[in-house]
């Protein structure tokens, strides 16, 4: 069983249905008046998270303050980290400012963007297979895939996140004069909740990356000490590249030439653009790089400033005059020979629990959902605490929930809900 | 292509009819992501899926392109999937002939959109385990695919 990245507290939650009615894989439920989260529905976009008023959503990103059991940490930041800041503070300065909260040292995840986009060139080169290729570099876009759509896992690009790359880069860069330990504990400066490290998912006794922080929890730190202490760096500058790119939709694709490529990001048209290419409508697309948030990573649910602010910042950068050195050709041939790029695991289909193997079953399963949802008035009102009458329908035949959850067909279930929601009687009922 | 015998000729598990509108690019299309939403709910392997999705598809824009109207049927049978698909339109003269890669009769306007690269019965012949088609010129075409499940 794999962790959750998404929790609900309920002594947060009041059940009033904002995350029911947003959830793109119908994976959340109220039951008794509280909203719980199905684990092999979800796909972790964190949609729920962003829309609940009460912040009953909680991520499982690291508190920042427990990272001091940590002896040596090294931060990983994503790229959308470094526009999140008033546009006077560089990213150097940004960089400068999370050693003073904390951190030993900080890798340039950005450069690590340039060599996979190098690598995704190559792999699109080589590639013989069904098309299109499909981006993996968006967990939640992989998640969704695994669960949804698992004839297009074979279309994943086999190749590891920037993140990951610029980790094991540094790790076998150590050299014997280093100050840094060999076990240093990378943590990765996360805008999403989906990507945070998972120790029941692989990595074993040495996880690429030890731990994760929001990017939300980090703003406040991180701007007090900008707004204070503009000091000597105490780090090299960082080579800031065109890898910055990749907190944005279409960063991926940067280093390709002549292929036919998309993007589309929030996972609603991330849906759309999954089932035209289940259909066969994109099989003459190399690449369709997804996104499940609305602008790339730059939106992702943990980030702090608002999107379109963050969205000109970044172009500001990218257009800066950048420091990045020329790539070595030659050693990222190397490791992509090597294999350095490519994931050791591919992912694997989720199927939904209650999902028969036999077909006669699934045949009569079918038949089930399709009775149970004529009865039902197909006006999506929600208070079975299944978003829609479909899924309700569906719930019915995989055993998991009654008709009488309609009010249509139970006026004691709405008996119930005027306790739970404590709605008072009308004058003359009082 | 491997014999297959007696394949889909009782009662189907599930029988579902849908109607292809001929000339409406628009929904061209539709047809099969229904069948194939269905194939996914009664749980059948992702690879199986996928062959179908092919084969749905190119015969339902095979009608889109050149009928004036046809249905598609979907059976599902213990040990086999059946697509039917039957049109009204001008058939096809010469079937081995339109079997052929590469062989195409489409429109330019069919091209700009996509289609008629020659390589829709091939793919449906391909990826179905038995591919059978009746086609009377001037009146419409038949056409009858078997995927085996077990």
């Amino acid at each position: 069983m794999r962790s959750p990245t998404l929790r609900i507290l309920p002594e947060r939650c009041d059940g009033k249905m904002h995350c029911l009615r947003i959830c793109p894989t119908q994976a959340i439920r109220i039951r008794g008046g509280k909203a719980v989260i199905l684990e092999d529905r979800c796909v972790e976009c964190g949609r729920c998270l962003q829309v609940c008023p009460h912040q009953a959503v909680v991520p499982q990103t690291e508190v920042f303050a427990d990272l001091e059991r940590l002896a040596y940490r090294v931060a990983v930041p994503a790229p959308s980290l470094f526009a999140q800041f008033p546009r006077e503070y560089s990213p150097e300065e940004i960089l400068q400012a999370l050693s003073r909260i904390g951190f030993h040292e900080a890798v340039d995840t950005t450069q690590a963007c340039e060599w996979v986009s190098w690598a995704l060139r190559e792999f699109l080169r080589e590639y013989r297979g069904p098309k299109p290729l499909i981006s993996s570099f968006c967990p939640v876009v992989v998640r969704l895939i695994q669960i949804r759509y698992p004839s297009l896992i074979d279309q994943l690009i086999p190749l590891k996140g920037p993140e990951e790359v610029a980790v094991e880069a540094l790790r076998s860069k150590q050299g014997a004069d280093s100050k840094r330990p060999r076990d240093f504990s990378a943590i990765y400066l996360t805008p999403c909740p989906a990507r945070v490290p998972r120790p029941d998912e692989g990595g074993g006794e040495n996880p690429v990356l030890a731990g994760a922080v929001s990017i939300r929890d980090l703003y406040n730190p991180l701007l007090t000490f900008l707004n204070h202490q503009p000091d000597a760096y105490r780090w090299p500058m960082p080579a800031m590249g065109r890898g910055l790119q990749w907190a944005r939709r279409g960063g991926t694709g940067t280093a390709l030439q002549g292929e036919l490529w998309i993007n589309a990001s929030g996972i609603n048209e991330v849906i759309l653009v999954l089932e035209d290419i289940e259909s066969g409508k994109l099989r003459d697309t190399d690449y369709v790089e997804l996104w499940s948030c609305r602008g790339g990573c730059i939106s992702g649910p943990l980030v702090v400033e608002n999107f379109y602010l963050a969205y000109h910042k970044l172009m500001l950068l990218e257009q800066r005059k950048m420091q990045a050195p020329p790539l070595n050709m030659e050693q990222l041939r190397k490791w992509y020979q090597q294999g350095r790029f490519t994931v050791e695991h591919r992912p694997r289909a989720v199927a939904p629990p209650g999902t028969e193997t036999d077909l006669a079953e699934a045949i009569a399963r079918r038949r089930a959902r399709e009775q149970a949802q004529s009865l039902f008035p197909m006006i999506n009102c929600g208070l079975c605490g299944a978003p829609d009458c479909q899924t309700l329908a569906d719930d019915v035949a995989r055993g998991q929930a009654a008709v009488e959850y309609c009010v249509f067909h139970d006026r004691g279930h709405l008996q119930e809900l005027k306790d739970i929601y404590r709605l008072p009687g009308r004058p003359e009922e009082r | 292509m491997p014999a297959c015998d007696a394949e889909g000729t009782g009662k189907p598990l599930l029988r579902q009819g849908y109607a292809v509108q001929g000339g409406d690019f628009l929904a061209g299309g539709t047809v099969s992501t229904r069948i194939k939403d269905l194939l996914k709910e009664i749980g059948l392997s992702p690879a199986l899926i996928r062959r179908a999705a092919i084969c749905c598809y190119e015969a339902e824009m095979n009608v889109v392109m050149y009928a004036r109207q046809g249905t598609m049927t979907v059976e599902i049978h213990p040990r086999e999937l059946v697509i039917r698909v039957e049109d009204e339109g001008p058939g096809i003269p010469d079937v081995e002939l339109a079997m052929q890669e590469g062989y195409s009769t489409a429109t330019d306007f069919m091209r700009s959109r996509g289609f008629g690269a020659g390589m829709g019965l091939p793919n449906i012949r391909r990826n179905a385990d038995l591919l059978e088609i009746e086609s009377v010129v001037g009146r419409g075409t038949s056409l009858r695919a078997v995927i085996r499940l077990v």
